[in-house]
């Protein structure tokens, strides 16, 4: 009897605690993020999980066969495979090349605007103005802009003396270049919000005491601007380069990765070796390598951020 | 009194206005300023918020534009001249401290942006953190200090460059009570210590008086008055500043005035209470206001009187501030007057009581507001 009277006690102080920690505890956070996680689980998560298992597998449509052969040899390929590497190495310049002119057109535009009193509204939509435009759509109007024969750049260049145009996206050399500058007007809008942001918090009185101190204005941009600007540009540079390791449209439908792999970055070959080569194994692989690159950005995104709210915190 | 205004026209100027004026699109926000402030003294530009004290002060650092006039440093013009080109140090209410840098690249900075040499720097740094007690926080960022120490890196950017003037925009009224009186006695120090001019503005009235060597009251983009604190204080120009200085306020009562004489006006506080005072009345008769300070007045005792009743009384430990209303003349309203008087004096509320005054002590004003 008094056994039994324990055990029910001892029920309801489970069920009771179990019930606290629903409601308030650690558990209660768990239950309202539950239905997000689950969301992301099942469109993200299981196909990821999939991805890993068929990177270890033979999936290659012209050698159907071989289906089910398990193995690290798709990792072996990856580390042998040139292609590869240059994908990898040409994912890297597009993202060194897309951050550092972002930036430095968002920082000049930035600057541009912040005194301006008229229009200033306008200013700002202007430069906007190309984020909104769909990555696809600003790749068919490029790719209309770079055409050798008609397109605008080259009639322009026409009226410059002693530079002939090129045909850009055909050219070994030009293509990347040309998919970068793309690439910047489409992404730049990113970085200038960040540091048009960034620029109204920093107190117009450390300008008026850098003058009284003697400072110029370039060296008020030194030692005032770009300092107070530090983690934000750092967020944004992570930000970009994420966006950049990330991009495809635009390359894709420019130049598809050619001519002959020169603008083949490490998403694109993912998609050729897919959807062109039918080596879903392989691309697999290729992918897998994508996601560990770009979790090492995010980390590195994450650990900015915190940063940058422990330095405002301690301000 | 030796004349301060007098040894300022003789030695050489340190800052001059000359009928300097600041319009903001049509709304006037200075009005043909003109202040003459010699070599090495301390004056204070003191006023109520919205006076344009402080744009007059922005205006001689190059920090807003000049409408017209000129203003001078050390005799030439500099309404054109950059902030940088102008030999003027400033110290902010903000403080305005380079918060990515440590507390000895904040003093250096100025230093740096003219390229002066590392040694030299360092030495100058030095000096400098160890005339304001900052040595051991060099290597401090500003986030790290409190407001105090920060406020005396902001000095200390401004003595490091050893200008030719110093400005002080309200650089205490962050500042907690006892951290303020500390500063104001360490700034007079630095004033003995450093030849240079300064020139300070403040909308306490108690700082100005203990701070300055020349005062100049501002009100309403005007200067109402300029002068020693012995001179504002006891021969305010105008009610303004007669009103705007000294605590509590002087008392103000409303009048009638009738000139009897060369210098001679015949003053009727209330029925009882008629006395001649030797100032000209322009008009011949009419009201005017009479000021007279809180210590000026005693209870019981005077060659004048009024009586009144206690309305409550304050005591400050060193001194007693009693409120008695009084009623004057018959057609104004009944009158509250301050009384300073000894704090061990016993006061009720609702007792009658008698006012004392003489009247060598009272200031008189047109209705205008100006001194007669």
């Amino acid at each position: 009897m008094a056994k039994a009277d324990a055990r029910s006690g001892q029920r309801q102080t489970f069920r009771r605690s179990v019930h606290r920690n629903l409601t308030e505890g650690g558990g209660f956070i768990f239950l309202m993020l539950l239905p997000a996680l689950l969301v992301v689980g099942a469109v993200i998560g299981v196909p990821m999980l999939r991805a890993l298992e068929m990177s270890f597998n033979s999936i290659d449509f012209r050698r159907p066969a071989m289906a089910g052969t398990y193995g690290f040899h798709n990792y072996v390929r990856l580390f042998e495979d040139p292609d590869s590497w240059s994908a990898v190495i040409l994912s890297a310049i597009y993202m060194f090349g897309t951050v550092v002119g972002s930036v430095a057109l968002a920082l000049s535009a930035a600057l541009l605007t912040r005194r301006i009193v008229r229009f200033r509204a306008f200013w700002r939509v202007t430069f906007l103005l190309p984020w909104t435009v769909p990555a696809v759509v600003a790749a068919l109007v490029w790719g209309v802009m770079y055409d050798g024969n008609f397109g605008i750049i080259n009639r322009l260049l026409d009226h410059v003396p002693f530079v002939t145009g090129a045909n850009w996206l055909i050219n070994r050399e030009t293509a990347f270049p040309a998919l970068i500058v793309a690439q910047v007007w489409n992404e730049f809008p990113v970085a200038f919000i960040f540091i048009l942001a960034g620029l109204h918090a920093i107190p117009e009185e450390l300008y008026e005491a850098a003058r009284i101190d003697r400072a110029r204005a370039f060296q008020q941009f030194w030692h005032i601007t770009l300092p107070q600007l530090r983690f934000i540009l750092a967020v944004v540079v992570v930000l970009l380069m994420i966006m950049g390791f990330k991009s495809f449209p635009i390359i894709y439908i420019l130049t598809g990765g050619g001519p002959a792999g020169a603008t083949e970055t490490l998403t694109v070959l993912t998609y050729n070796t897919a959807f062109r080569g039918l080596d879903f194994s392989y691309a697999a692989t290729l992918g897998i390598l994508a996601v560990i690159v770009s979790i090492i950005l995010v980390l590195g995104y994450l650990r900015l951020v915190a940063r940058l709210q422990d330095e405002r915190g301690g301000q | 009194m030796s004349d301060p205004l007098a040894k300022a026209s003789s030695d050489a100027l340190g800052v001059q206005f000359s009928d300097v004026s600041k319009r903001y699109d049509r709304h006037m926000v200075l009005r043909d300023i003109n202040i003459d402030i010699g070599d090495r003294e301390l004056i204070v530009f003191v006023g109520p918020s919205g006076c344009g004290k402080s744009t007059l002060l922005r205006m001689l650092a190059g920090l807003e534009e000049t409408t017209s006039g000129t203003i001078r440093i050390k005799g030439k013009p500099v309404n054109d001249d950059p902030p940088r080109e102008r030999d003027i140090a400033m110290v902010f209410q903000s403080y305005a401290l380079y918060p990515h840098m440590t507390v000895g690249q904040n003093i250096a900075f100025p230093l740096r942006m003219v390229g002066e040499g590392r040694e030299q720097q360092r030495a100058k740094v030095e000096n400098t953190a160890r005339l304001l007690g900052l040595t051991d926080y060099l290597d401090r960022y500003p986030r790290h200090l409190s407001g105090g120490q920060r406020q005396r890196v902001a000095m200390g950017r401004a003595i490091v460059r050893d200008p030719a003037v110093f400005l002080f925009d309200e650089p205490l009224s962050n500042l907690d009570a006892a951290l303020r009186v500390q500063m104001r006695e360490e700034i007079l120090a630095l004033h003995r210590q450093i030849p240079a001019t300064m020139i300070y503005v403040t909308h306490d009235q108690v700082e100005a008086m203990t701070l300055a060597d020349r005062i100049v009251v501002l009100s309403d983009g005007e200067v109402q008055q300029i002068g020693t604190p012995h001179e504002i204080y006891n021969t305010p120009q105008s009610r303004f500043v007669a009103e705007f200085v000294g605590s509590p306020k002087i008392n103000i009562l409303p009048a009638k005035a009738e000139a009897r004489g060369r210098h001679s006006t015949r003053v009727t506080l209330s029925p009882d209470c008629v006395f001649d005072a030797d100032f000209d009345l322009p008009d011949g008769s009419g009201l005017i206001d009479v000021g007279v300070r809180p210590e000026a007045l005693t209870t019981g005792e005077g060659a004048l009187r009024l009586s009144g009743t206690v309305s409550h009384g304050e005591y400050l430990g060193a001194t007693k501030y009693v409120y008695a209303d009084v009623s004057l003349l018959a057609d104004s309203k009944p009158c509250r007057l301050v009384v300073a008087v000894p704090p061990e004096a016993a006061v009720q509320t609702g007792q009658a009581v008698t006012i004392g005054f003489d009247p060598a002590q009272c200031h008189f004003f047109a209705a205008d507001g100006s001194r007669l």
